[in-house]
């Protein structure tokens, strides 16, 4: 049987918190939570997970920016995926922001709130390649 | 000639003719206003870009670069700087040109001194109107764009709690069991979310309501000696709650303070609110009120988690909260002060905070005293 697979997520918003950990873990994940930037990166340090999923602003307005580029300098992360959440892109038109390997090194980019079913399948595709590479 | 408003006026004269260069500079001089000179259309340009001057007079035909090609430049910079022209043969032709490079005004030679005054007097009305109407648009677009910004802040406060709903009821109406706990937790943050947003939206409406201007609507002569037992009274179950110990310490006579009762009270009760709900358990709020010169000085202090000092400039902000692990858990709309503010600053008061992390803050309040009434 496989390991489950390890999710950290990092959001000052204890409501989205509960409810994605309660999604995650519903469908069989490891979840470990943290709710700011550097409670994230100790708990990252510690808990090796498979995939961070980070929201942008917390207690500073780019503290998941900047912590998912600390996560990226350290070379011990490189497997770790990561998911950048944020509710800013709708307020920000015509600005978006996309995954970019030198100033946001995510795998996603995605808006909140996510559907349950939506984040799952985020979540399953980002994992499933990971597993197959 | 009237020229109180003369004074400040710089104006250059530009013409190859020194005759005529130097005979406008003693009028415009004589007159009071500052003026300078360049003989040809370089210097003028060096000049103009060197200092401010308000208006340009130009001799159209020069050596060099022509009267005509230098006011076109000079207001590509500067579009609100008025050029008269100085014209020895004004032809149809001439007169053309030069007002659609930019001129405003034209003054055929041989002129008076009468004569110079009242075009650059006229110049002048002209650009001191440009400013003003410049003036006007840049704050008003400062406004929409403080709006917008306001806008979007109120849009990313409001769909907060709303997406937070939203998660919770899709866990609860999906198809994945949840215990009977979990179930009950989701609905009380559920409904937690939704009192916040209504209290947000009162806070909403209070801030439009004092925009519109309506918070001197009722001014009169407020005891704020009694309001502020009214305030004591209102956050003691609160305060008793965290065995905080409220006291409230003021002269047996306080003079009353002119102002609205509801709004007054709105002030005082916001800051005893926070100085409870941002202290530490076991802690204490000192309300002290006396006079000032012709004011009552009120000052709330607490014994809390105290505002770090790069925060303080920003905490009257719209929206602005102060977040730290300590905070996170306390609710607030982030419009509480920033209507506090508003409320003190109608009533020609001011408010003002001084505080120490990890020790308290004290907030100052200072209220006009309501003359007798005769």
């Amino acid at each position: 049987l496989k390991p489950r697979a390890r999710i950290l997520l990092v959001d000052d918003d204890s409501d989205f918190v509960l409810i994605n950990r309660t999604v995650l873990e519903g469908a069989g994940y490891a979840v470990m939570t943290a709710s700011s930037g550097p409670e994230g990166f100790d708990a990252a340090m510690a808990e090796r997970p498979d995939l961070a999923i980070l929201d942008v602003m917390m207690e500073e307005p780019t503290e998941g920016f900047d912590l998912a580029r600390r996560l990226r300098a350290d070379p011990s992360f490189a497997d770790t995926r990561i998911i950048l959440l944020t509710s800013i892109n709708r307020h920000f038109r015509p600005l978006s922001f996309a995954p970019d390997p030198d100033w946001l090194p995510v795998d996603r980019f995605l808006e909140k709130p996510l559907a349950p079913e939506e984040l799952l399948r985020q979540v399953k595709g980002i994992l499933g390649a990971a597993e197959d590479g | 000639m009237a020229s109180e408003a003369s004074g400040m006026a710089r104006i250059l004269v530009i013409d190859d003719e020194r005759g005529i260069r130097e005979g406008c500079r003693r009028v415009l001089q004589a007159e009071g206003y500052h003026a300078e000179t360049a003989e040809n259309g370089e210097g003028g340009l060096r000049a103009v870009e060197a200092g401010k001057f308000d208006l340009l007079l130009v001799d159209v035909k020069m050596p060099g670069m022509s009267g005509i090609e230098l006011v076109r430049r000079v207001r590509e910079v500067d579009p609100s700087l008025v050029c008269v022209m100085i014209t020895g043969y004004a032809t149809l032709e001439t007169a053309v040109e030069a007002t659609r490079s930019g001129a405003y005004d034209f003054l055929p030679k041989p002129f008076t001194p009468d004569e110079l005054l009242a075009k650059v007097s006229k110049g002048l009305d002209r650009h001191w109107l440009e400013l003003e109407a410049r003036r006007l648009r840049e704050e008003r677009e400062r406004n929409l764009l403080a709006k917008s910004q306001f806008i979007a802040m109120v849009a990313h406060e409001l769909s907060s709690p709303l997406a937070a709903i939203r998660g919770y009821m899709d866990l609860l109406l999906g198809d994945a069991p949840l215990e009977e706990g979990a179930r009950r937790q989701m609905m009380e943050r559920s409904r937690d979310r939704a009192a916040s947003m209504l209290d947000l939206i009162d806070d909403l409406l209070d801030v439009a309501a004092i925009e519109a201007g309506q918070v001197t609507r009722t001014a009169e002569s407020v005891e704020a000696s009694a309001l502020l037992q009214e305030a004591v009274d209102l956050v003691r179950d609160q305060a008793a709650a965290d065995g905080i110990a409220v006291d409230l310490e003021r002269p047996q006579l306080l003079p009353a303070v002119h102002g609205n009762r509801e709004d007054l009270l709105r002030v005082f009760a916001n800051l005893l609110s926070n100085a409870v709900k941002y202290n530490r358990k076991g802690g204490s709020v000192h309300v002290s009120a006396r006079v000032q010169g012709d004011q009552v000085r009120i000052e709330v202090r607490d014994t809390g988690i105290g505002i770090p000092a790069e925060c303080l400039p920003k905490v009257f902000d719209e929206f602005y909260r102060v977040k730290r692990a300590e905070t996170r858990h306390i609710p607030g709309t982030g419009l509480g002060l920033s209507i506090v503010k508003k409320i003190v600053e109608a009533h020609l008061g001011s408010i003002s905070v001084d505080s120490a992390p990890g020790v308290g803050s004290t907030f100052t309040l200072l209220l006009p005293v309501a003359q007798p009434s005769r």
